[in-house]
């Protein structure tokens, strides 16, 4: 492949120890920071991959109308998570949303009791989730590129033979950049299609996978078979901003 | 909500409103001024007069101020849980309706919100609103003067069953097939309505069966395997209700009019033949299939409504009774003969079976042979009572499906569908069955009848029917 990626630099990063995050010290930085928290929370809440996703989207939709620094963006986060639930028939219970975002911000403390503070919240979470859907003109369903990459690596398995295949974590790597990506407001400006077919090109690109049977041109790229309107500088683009993600991911102590 | 990042975070939990910035007076000002681009207030509309009510809430219909010959519907959202937040059901019903465009579906418009102020606690109530459809279903049929011609009644199953073969091709499930939600506009355009019940649904997932509620449907629509427990079902449950509309064309009144879970099985088995795994393999192994009494040897005569059949039937059950209590008073003599000469096996009736024959005759109510009765002079057309035995099938996996039922003879024979509007054009008031007259027994009725007092309101030649 001519376009290569200096893969020895992205893992290098991963080496490094993770920490928790204190989200109190951060920005709002571009949605980054709420849609870190959404994953977080998300994630021990045993949150379906696909509500998360809604819920990151829903969070990024909802900063685009308005004037993020108007929100507390934790609590558009947790209502965000509260709503896509709701939105992907995988209901999150709200006291477990409560307890887990509070938890996640202040590490360390106790549960909330049950008391002004817990009902100011819910109270909160609530409203905010009738403000989300009135902003966002009740339009709270999405096309997510999942289905389209499941879709596109179901054939590629083909492909490449159930062998090869096997060998290599493909999927699981396009998989956890297209997640990776939604912590990026730009997951709104492209088509699924195309944010779908760049994971799988960066995953196939950091294992330095050749699929057969056919050539990278200039006039032809290997996802041809499976989407003909995207060009490969818009292709390109789209690999760049989710490389870019994981730089803004905060450094820690 | 005027706040910097760093009090943000002091705030966030110290209060569940999100300034510190703003005295009270300043934040009901704000909320009450808050402009959402893409959510209008109700007061675009003018209410002109309720239309309906039930389960899922008030329905009105409205005049577009900026536009006095359009006219709206307007379902108000229930939000009676205020603790968690919107109403997931709702939230079901817009993503439904907003993903389904159909000529044969209620078109959703858009929703608004009420003003809010201090007399809502500062919170907004929502409304759901559609194009406003002059007539439905259950109303028209209650209308004695609202005659529909074999042609006209072709067009209305046909328009139902199109709008079932979109929505199902589109995985969503209605699960509230009633008359009263088949809307029909003046023009005689069907549209499938409230779907509040209605959601989405895969085939096969993973191979898991689904694991649906079958608490959905009206008891009258309700199909057996619903009544049975299953709980993963699909499309046939829409196209039973499908069957039991396009029966009522016909008997004018809902044709099981079952007053609980076990009646309604006992009316359907009488209507279609006992439910057993002969006919409906795999049966014994839902879940209330051994709970609920179903009653056997029924012969199926839903469909096949010759005066021949009825007489076998009848006979069947004189049989039953004659053999234990033959003076039973009231068996006419001529059906003991003809039991008798026909030999019946009568060892394999058991005593419970009799006592229930006998209870069935007793407690016999219109409903019982009414279903004989009434569609016997008028299912004549072999195509249509075809069609019904397509439709009203007790095993869901050999029920027809939408486009199965389509392409039935019924509809590509003469007399052809033909359009309604011409008919509908003689009746110049709205009917709904909310402002109908009772018409039908009102024990499953959700509401008691409401007799609205405003005063009929005349617009675009339509007066609103108020009794």
């Amino acid at each position: 492949m001519k376009d290569v990626i200096d893969v020895m630099e992205l893992q290098r990063e991963k080496n490094r120890k993770l920490s928790p995050i204190d989200y109190k010290q951060l920005e709002f930085d571009g949605g980054f920071t709420p849609a870190r928290f959404i994953f977080e929370c998300g994630i021990k809440l045993n949150g379906q991959p696909l509500t998360l996703a809604t819920a990151a989207v829903v969070m990024h939709r909802f900063f685009r109308e308005v004037d993020p620094s108007n929100y507390d963006c934790f609590l558009i986060a947790a209502s965000s998570l509260y709503l896509a639930g709701k939105v992907k028939d995988d209901p999150l219970k709200i006291r477990d949303i409560i307890n887990v975002a509070h938890n996640t911000l202040h590490r360390g403390s106790s549960p909330l009791e049950i008391g002004d503070e817990y009902w100011n919240m819910r109270d909160a979470i609530v409203q905010a989730e009738l403000l989300i859907m009135r902003v966002l003109k009740f339009e709270v369903g999405t096309t997510h590129p999942h289905k389209y990459m499941l879709h596109y690596l179901k054939s590629m398995e083909g492909w490449l033979g159930k062998e090869q295949w096997e060998t290599l974590p493909i999927a699981k790597a396009a998989a956890a950049f297209l997640q990776d990506f939604h912590h990026d407001t730009s997951i709104l400006d492209y088509n699924p299609r195309h944010i779908a077919i760049a994971c799988i090109s960066l995953a196939l690109q950091c294992y330095g996978v050749q699929l057969p049977l056919i050539e990278d041109t200039d006039d032809e790229a290997w996802y041809g078979v499976f989407v003909k309107d995207l060009p490969k500088d818009k292709h390109w683009e789209i690999m760049e901003k989710i490389m870019e993600t994981y730089n803004k991911e905060p450094e820690t102590a | 909500m005027q706040n910097n990042s760093r009090e943000r975070e002091n705030n966030h939990h110290s209060s569940g409103s999100h300034s510190v910035m703003m005295n009270i007076k300043e934040k009901e000002k704000y909320i009450e001024t808050f402009n959402f681009p893409y959510c209008d207030l109700t007061t675009k509309y003018e209410k002109v007069t309720k239309i309906g009510q039930g389960t899922f809430g008030e329905v009105f219909k409205a005049r577009d101020k900026s536009n006095p010959k359009k006219f709206v519907a307007m379902k108000k959202v229930l939000m009676d849980n205020e603790k968690e937040g919107f109403p997931i059901t709702a939230l079901r019903e817009i993503r439904i309706l907003q993903k389904l465009k159909h000529e044969n579906v209620v078109n959703l418009i858009e929703i608004c919100r009420t003003q809010a102020s201090q007399h809502n606690r500062y919170r907004s109530t929502f409304y759901l609103v559609f194009d406003f459809c002059e007539h439905d279903l259950a109303g028209l049929l209650s209308n004695v003067n609202v005659k529909f011609s074999l042609g006209e009644i072709k067009k209305v199953v046909q328009q139902l069953l199109n709008g079932l073969y979109y929505i199902h091709n589109n995985k969503i499930l209605h699960r509230d097939m009633k008359a009263a939600n088949v809307l029909i506009t003046k023009n005689g355009v069907l549209k499938l309505a409230d779907f509040g019940l209605a959601r989405a649904f895969s085939t096969n997932k993973n191979g898991m069966p689904n694991r649906f509620t079958n608490r959905v449907v009206t008891l009258w629509y309700r199909p057996p395997e619903l009544l049975l427990g299953e709980r993963n079902y699909g499309p046939p449950v829409d196209l039973w209700g499908a069957g039991c509309i396009m029966a009522e064309m016909w008997t004018r009144s809902p044709i099981m009019q079952g007053n609980s879970e076990q009646q309604q099985l006992t009316l359907i088995s009488q209507l279609c033949g006992s439910i057993t795994p002969v006919v409906w393999p795999g049966v014994e192994n839902l879940e209330l299939y051994k709970k609920m009494d179903l009653p056997q040897k029924q012969k199926r005569k839903a469909i096949e409504l010759n005066a021949d059949e009825f007489n076998t039937y009848f006979v069947n059950q004189a049989t039953n009774i004659t053999y234990k209590l033959p003076a039973i008073s009231g068996t006419p003599n001529s059906f003991l003969n003809r039991a008798i000469n026909k030999n019946f096996q009568l060892h394999e009736v058991s005593f419970n079976e009799i006592c229930a024959a006998i209870d069935d005759i007793k407690n016999r109510n219109s409903n019982d042979v009414y279903v004989k009765e009434r569609l016997t002079p008028y299912l004549k057309d072999p195509y249509a009572c075809d069609l019904l035995d397509k439709l009203l099938v007790l095993d869901p996996s050999k029920r027809a499906d939408s486009d199965t039922a389509l392409n039935h003879d019924f509809f590509w024979t003469d007399p052809m569908p033909c359009d309604l509007g011409k008919m509908l054009a003689n009746h110049t008031q709205s009917m709904f069955e909310f402002l109908a007259p009772p018409r039908r027994a009102t024990q499953m009725r959700h509401h008691s009848m409401p007799r609205p007092t405003t005063s009929a309101v005349q617009d675009s030649g339509y007066q609103d029917r108020v009794f």
